[in-house]
């Protein structure tokens, strides 16, 4: 069996759901929060961190079951662990594998660091662009500040 | 080029340099033929939402649709206003446009007049949200340098004094920009132009220098757009008299520059720019400061659709 059939094995021991993988370990325990998982869900999910991984030395994993991410979970996922990757699951074989992307324009996800910018006075959803990838560059549409990596916080 | 009918006014980011030069055209018909315009927006309603104080921007937008024959409510202080009681701008927004055909606003928070247009089903005009912008100084500040150089292409144009927070000189460089302008900003330490602004020019492929004083940079210049430095952004009375000293612009001061030069200030100025220099050819920011009425006679018409 090849690493690649192994990896594939190991993600693929959920019968349906997502395959969270790759994620900057630092953040798993954020993942968990703003894809709602909680004490409520009904649920399998397994949450790992400080896994090992050959491209990025440590890694955090998050197995869900039954549950298909939608674009928008996709879109949080990617602000904050952009080299993370989402497997979709079906009778145990990966269906779909989506690559993460820094969304172009990110909505609602992250805090404006201005506290003289209006989403943080009003009750509206923050709204960014994407300026530049590497290392990260956002643009607030409200206040029009220019918003670097260091900077970037979650709601 | 789209039109720039029931669009609202809220950001130099948001024009294009063609809309930028048909608003400037506009403009000077504004300008050379305001009886024209008298009546065009009779029965229009123009609401003045200005949840911080300026008179002038005020009166400017107040008496720019009186003249297109339009008339004029709202509020020159918050106090007045429901804001006081606790109402989001959102709600006040929305009643207000069902009394109005146009809203002209100023709020101190950053973001305020695009979150304004967003709920806004009526055109709204950005007087000053917070540090931000404030686009109709900005037009009128294009209008005067068109006026006095014949041109924006091209323009050689220093910026002086309080380059850290003076949003109309923000805006400005950045339109400024679009034209191929060659910009020199000359500021005291800490209050130099920010990083994201210099940052943004470099991304258009704008040329630009900074400098500690203006000796290193008057040689050609074609414009000097010259800001007041406020007092109680320094840390002592002492501090801000070493600064005053060397961002004094007096005739002495300009021996040497380009003696077609023309100087402008949004004013109110204080110490930063003598009264003698008012009497001399470079003095054009009296004349900038009258052209805040056609500017904002063209920006209402424009958006109101009476101009295409």
């Amino acid at each position: 069996m090849t690493s690649k059939e192994k990896e594939t094995r190991t993600i693929s021991q959920i019968e349906n759901g997502t395959v969270i993988d790759h994620l900057n370990p630092h953040v798993v325990f954020q993942v968990v929060r703003i894809l709602e998982i909680d004490d409520d869900i009904e649920e399998t999910v397994t949450v790992g961190t400080n896994l090992r991984s050959k491209a990025h030395g440590k890694k955090g994993i998050i197995k869900i079951s039954n549950r298909v991410l939608t674009q928008d979970d996709v879109d949080k996922l990617s602000v904050i662990s952009p080299n993370a990757t989402v497997s979709i699951i079906e009778n145990y074989e990966v269906v779909k594998k989506i690559k993460v992307s820094f969304p172009q324009e990110v909505k609602s996800i992250l805090a404006c660091p201005n506290p003289n910018c209006v989403t943080n006075v009003e009750e509206i959803d923050t709204r960014f662009k994407l300026v530049e990838e590497s290392p990260i560059l956002l643009f607030c549409t409200y206040c029009e500040r220019y918003v670097q990596e260091d900077e970037i916080e979650l709601l | 080029m789209a039109s720039l009918a029931g669009r609202s006014v809220i950001s130099m980011r948001d024009f294009t340099r063609e809309e930028i030069l048909h608003v400037i055209e506009v403009t000077s018909e504004m300008d050379s033929e305001p009886v024209k315009y008298s009546n065009a927006l009779s029965g229009k309603i123009l609401a003045t939402l200005f949840f911080e104080p300026s008179t002038r921007t005020r009166l400017s937008f107040e008496s720019a649709m009186t003249r297109l024959g339009g008339r004029v409510i709202g509020f020159a202080d918050p106090g007045a206003s429901s804001t006081k009681k606790g109402e989001s701008l959102a709600d006040s927004i929305k009643i207000v446009e069902s009394y109005a055909d146009i809203i002209a606003m100023r709020h101190p928070v950053a973001g305020s007049a695009r979150l304004a247009s967003e709920i806004s089903n009526i055109p709204v005009l950005n007087g000053g949200d917070g540090a931000n912008q404030h686009p109709s100084q900005t037009f009128l500040d294009l209008y005067t340098i068109m006026k006095e150089k014949g041109r924006l292409e091209g323009l050689t144009v220093g910026f002086m004094g309080d380059l850290k927070y003076g949003r109309t000189v923000h805006s400005l460089a950045h339109a400024l920009g679009l034209f191929g302008c060659e910009m020199h900003f000359v500021s005291p330490k800490g209050l130099e132009m920010p990083s994201d602004h210099l940052f943004e020019l470099s991304k258009n492929g704008v040329a630009y220098r900074e400098h500690a004083n203006f000796e290193e940079a008057k040689g050609n210049l074609d414009i000097l757009y010259v800001t007041r430095i406020q007092r109680e952004r320094f840390g002592t009375e002492l501090d801000y008299d070493k600064v005053r000293e060397g961002y004094n612009i007096s005739s002495t001061f300009l021996e040497g520059c380009n003696p077609e030069l023309k100087i402008l200030h949004p004013l109110p100025r204080v110490d930063e720019l003598s009264e003698e220099v008012d009497s001399t050819p470079y003095a054009a920011y009296f004349r900038q400061a009258a052209n805040g009425i056609p500017t904002r006679m063209a920006l209402i018409a424009l958006v109101m659709g009476v101009k295409s």
